[in-house]
């Protein structure tokens, strides 16, 4: 998926996590705080593999960033950090690179979603 | 019911935790090797676990080696796969191969993340965990 396609995707798909957690909004809101305490060190951790080009660093973390994104409903992240393990896969290392820039941005945007439901 | 859930990723564990924390007891590892060790003492101490959730990707040891592992523990105890713990795999791998070797090495469940609550509570009523 190229990021004229992932535009489509929805930052914060709410309504699903509700729906996966069957309106458990305490359990939500609590994987949601923890979601945001920690997706930072797993996209340092990200960009370390990256760094150090190790590809199978890389895919096995980006596996772990979209599990995590799959369960909050994160789904334009997570669509990114499957085509980050894709990618990886290949060792298409300019893509890579282009990914990497991308990672932040994605992650503010789900951020700002977040905060309005924590705030709520 | 004693419980362990072996899944590296935090965010799942959580939601795992959160769903199965009103089924009974529950211990949590981070990957594959952990989880035959945890599986292993809970046999030799003679209180093994009732339901066991395993993820398919993880770290040092991957689930399914992990499941024919802990399987292969409890045949040398004598124990039967009816007769064992309960397996739920776990993964964001949606690929039948997959499922086809988790089934063989003997999981009675499989469900793909992002985990469901009413899809996990209905496996585990098929398989007589609730």
């Amino acid at each position: 998926m190229d990021a004229d396609a992932r535009t489509n995707v929805p930052v914060f798909d709410v309504a699903g996590v509700k729906r996966r957690l069957m309106h458990d909004d305490a359990l939500m809101l609590m994987v949601l705080q923890v979601f945001m305490q920690e997706m930072p060190k797993q996209i340092e951790q990200l960009k370390a593999a990256h760094a150090a080009a190790d590809m199978a660093g890389v895919k096995l973390q980006a596996h772990s960033i979209k599990g995590a994104c799959g369960n909050v409903g994160a789904t334009a992240m997570q669509a990114l950090a499957l085509e980050v393990g894709i990618t990886a896969e290949t060792c298409n290392r300019n893509r890579l690179a282009g990914l990497m820039d991308e990672i932040d941005a994605a992650q503010h945007a789900v951020y700002i979603a977040m905060q309005k439901i924590a705030e709520a | 019911m004693r419980i362990l859930i072996a899944e590296d990723e935090l965010i799942s564990r959580l939601v795992l935790q959160g769903i199965l924390e009103g089924f009974g007891s529950i211990n949590t590892v981070v990957n594959g090797e952990e989880a035959v060790i945890a599986a292993g003492m809970a046999l030799e101490q003679g209180r093994p676990y009732d339901l066991i959730c395993l993820d398919v990707m993880m770290p040092r040891l991957d689930g399914l080696e992990a499941l024919c592992r802990i399987r292969a523990l409890e045949v040398k105890r004598g124990i039967t796969s009816s007769r064992g713990a309960k397996v739920v795999m776990i993964s964001a791998l949606d690929d039948p191969k997959k499922i086809v070797t988790a089934f063989k090495g003997l999981c009675d469940a499989y469900i793909i993340k992002p985990v469901d609550k009413a899809e996990l509570l209905k496996k585990l009523k098929e398989i007589g965990c609730s």
